[in-house]
């Protein structure tokens, strides 16, 4: 059976567009439950690697920006929630 | 007679472990980057290469049962049995981003679900009075 977590980043074919060279990369994580059937796997692309014919490579990230600015809404929402405890139990104590 | 219906129901469980072992082994196929990056899509000089976001669900299971009767109505052994699986899945896929080649060179254009930011907003706007109002009872 396979492990029960695997994170792996893997090249996808790559694209000839004129001079330049498009290789995909994704990140793979898969997680799969020992004794029980089942698992999760999730993929998202990561970067992508530009190869020109004069030898020069430039690798341009993807910025998931959606999953981002969740991110940043959840956080930000338990850091207020955390600042105003700390200040309710500061009050308190005095 | 017993031990050749021991046979059929281990070979019945091999069969099962088999089953669920490609079933497993398909699934996690679907963990390759061409899940992740769709088709170029060339329009004049410009190539559009799409790309997602994949997750992917799956649970299942497979169960077999026997029992065996010492004594039948002529006195011989009965033998009964019964199986059943069942299983579930899911795959949720959303765009990311689109890389664009153009002659003037290779971009990442991010895809921006205003939706879900929406969404993701007005659920933290809510979580937090709620704690709010719930610290302020205490």
């Amino acid at each position: 059976m396979t492990e029960f977590l695997n994170v792996e980043i893997r090249a996808g074919e790559p694209v000839t567009i004129g001079e330049r060279t498009i290789t995909p990369f994704a990140q793979s994580i898969q997680v799969t439950l020992p004794g029980l059937n089942g698992g999760f796997i999730w993929n998202r692309p990561v970067s992508v690697l530009v190869q020109s014919d004069d030898g020069q490579e430039e690798v341009l990230p993807i910025t998931d920006v959606t999953r981002l600015a969740q991110v940043n809404l959840i956080g930000m929402s338990l850091g207020v929630i955390a600042l105003i405890w700390l200040v309710s139990r500061i009050k308190r104590k005095k | 007679m017993t031990e050749g219906k021991d046979l059929t129901q281990e070979q019945e469980q091999d069969d099962s472990v088999n089953m669920i072992q490609e079933t497993m082994d398909t699934f996690l196929s679907a963990a390759n980057v061409e899940a992740v990056y769709g088709e170029p899509v060339e329009k004049d000089d410009v190539v559009i290469i799409p790309s997602a976001e994949v997750v992917s669900l799956a649970g299942f299971g497979v169960g077999t049962g026997y029992g065996i009767n010492e004594e039948g109505e002529n006195g011989e052994k009965q033998v009964g049995g019964g199986g059943g699986g069942g299983g579930g899945g899911r795959v949720l896929s959303r765009p990311v981003a689109v890389i664009i080649a153009s002659p003037d060179g290779v971009r990442v254009e991010p895809v921006v679900d205003p939706t879900k930011i929406a969404l993701a907003l007005f659920t933290t706007i809510g979580f937090m009075f709620g704690m709010i109002a719930r610290m302020k009872r205490k």
